[in-house]
């Protein structure tokens, strides 16, 4: 017992260090996206609060082309406007309206975003207060952003599509093949798209867009655009480079979707899971 | 003394991290975006009489907190307390023969420009090679990685130094 306590006490700062260096570690490994403490977070109020603050200041500069980007999206949306209208003369689709009450949209600016790290976070300034939960998607004016992972009552954190701890499911727009996407090349502007058969007509240009089949987004809402792809000899699947059609460096305003749905949905996939 | 020293101290943790955290992980430095890191200047500044022992636990207090602000749990208070642990061997190889004078703080104005460099170099370079390792667990680019720890330390330094005869002159 003496020898164990003259050990502890000679070696006391390596101890120390191992026991701190362990806790670290073990807290960059096991951050999983579940689990997601919004105190620690940049979601936290005293972050949320400065970060808001700054961004408020810093959002000027960059005001010209975030209201560019709004104009066309208002002008997409207006196009696709017109076409539904004219399509509901001819035949009423019920699809459509129940897939518009499906989802709730809520708006929100960024106040934290990070592109260059290995795992990417947003911190959006809507909270629960507000009306957002976690595992609400994120969509900004050019397509899918992230999934909300933690949100404090005025902000929330939300992970990025750039997180190569994060997987999407989308479809190629034209075939309707699906996939699931990944962030892979630590690069901001391109993901990829893993999990398409080889026999599938793909070219370079197709666009790329939610599956609908996560219960988290809408289907066809854009992700991007195939960039490159390369077929792959070993297990019959493509390679698909997907050039991301948000760009995340001056992300600015994006939308909060909520499927109002979707614990009925999930209810029903469970139910269905314990039988078989 | 030392209640105002204690008082300085956690009043530089709390400023150091502010300024880490709102203004310097805002800039983004080369395509690979590294961000210049200042508040191993806390760590670097302390008093030379600081036990280990608190050294080891400020470090990871301060990183932890530039973590949570920035969403990378872990990884700066893994790198912190790597280079609280090194510290004291650093200051011990680079103390001169008769010992660090009493009353005197690891600054350029009491150490000269030669030996601050040496020191916080080391320090620094310690650091960002611990981050950008664990950031990637070994899979980065070894170039890359390479790449990054030179820019970071780089302009990293340079601000340090900066400081040295702006802000902490005394």
């Amino acid at each position: 017992m003496k020898t164990l306590i003259n050990v502890i006490i000679r070696f006391h700062l390596v101890i120390m260090f191992l026991i701190l260096e362990i806790i670290s570690i073990n807290m960059v490994v096991s951050d999983d996206l579940e689990k997601k403490k919004v105190v620690f977070s940049s979601a936290n109020s005293i972050s949320g609060y400065f970060n808001k603050k700054i961004n408020t200041w810093l959002a000027y500069f960059t005001l010209a082309q975030e209201n560019e980007l709004l104009l066309k999206e208002n002008l997409a949306l207006r196009n696709r406007l017109n076409k539904l209208q004219s399509l509901s003369k001819f035949d009423d689709r019920d699809s459509l309206l129940i897939d518009s009450v499906k989802y709730s949209y809520l708006s929100a600016t960024v106040i934290n975003n990070s592109i260059y790290k290995a795992q990417n976070f947003i911190t959006i300034d809507k909270g629960k207060a507000d009306g957002v939960k976690i595992d609400c998607g994120v969509v900004g004016p050019q397509g899918v952003v992230g999934v909300v992972v933690a949100a404090s009552d005025h902000y929330a954190l939300v992970v990025s599509l750039l997180n190569s701890r994060f997987g999407l499911s989308a479809k190629i727009k034209n075939s309707n093949h699906f996939g699931s996407l990944y962030w892979t090349k630590n690069d901001y502007r391109f993901a990829s798209l893993a999990e398409v058969p080889n026999h599938v007509k793909i070219d370079k240009g197709d666009s790329i867009v939610t599956s609908g089949f996560s219960a988290i987004f809408p289907a066809g809402i854009a992700i991007g655009t195939i960039n490159d792809y390369r077929t792959n000899e070993s297990n019959n699947f493509y390679e698909i480079d997907v050039k991301l059609s948000t760009d995340f460096k001056s992300l600015y305003y994006v939308y909060v979707i909520d499927n109002t749905m979707r614990d009925e949905l999930l209810l029903l996939e469970k139910s269905v899971d314990n039988e078989y | 003394m030392s209640i105002n020293i204690f008082a300085r101290n956690i009043g530089r943790f709390l400023i150091l991290v502010l300024i880490q955290v709102f203004i310097f992980n805002n800039i983004h430095l080369t395509s690979y975006g590294v961000v210049p890191v200042v508040y191993i200047l806390y760590i670097i500044l302390l008093p030379f009489e600081t036990p280990n022992w608190i050294v080891l636990i400020l470090a990871f207090f301060i990183g932890l907190s530039i973590d949570i602000f920035s969403n990378t749990l872990g990884l700066n208070a893994a790198a912190s307390v790597l280079i609280a642990f090194i510290r004291p061997g650093i200051l011990n190889y680079l103390s001169p023969r008769t010992g660090y004078e009493t009353g005197t703080f690891p600054r350029v104005y009491y150490q000269g420009l030669k030996w601050f460099l040496k020191y916080s170099i080391s320090l620094v370079l310690i650091h960002q090679i611990g981050y950008y390792l664990l950031e990637s667990f070994g899979f980065d680019n070894f170039w890359v990685l390479l790449y990054k720890v030179f820019i970071a330390s780089l302009i990293s330094m340079m601000l340090i130094v900066i400081s040295q005869y702006t802000i902490f002159r005394k």
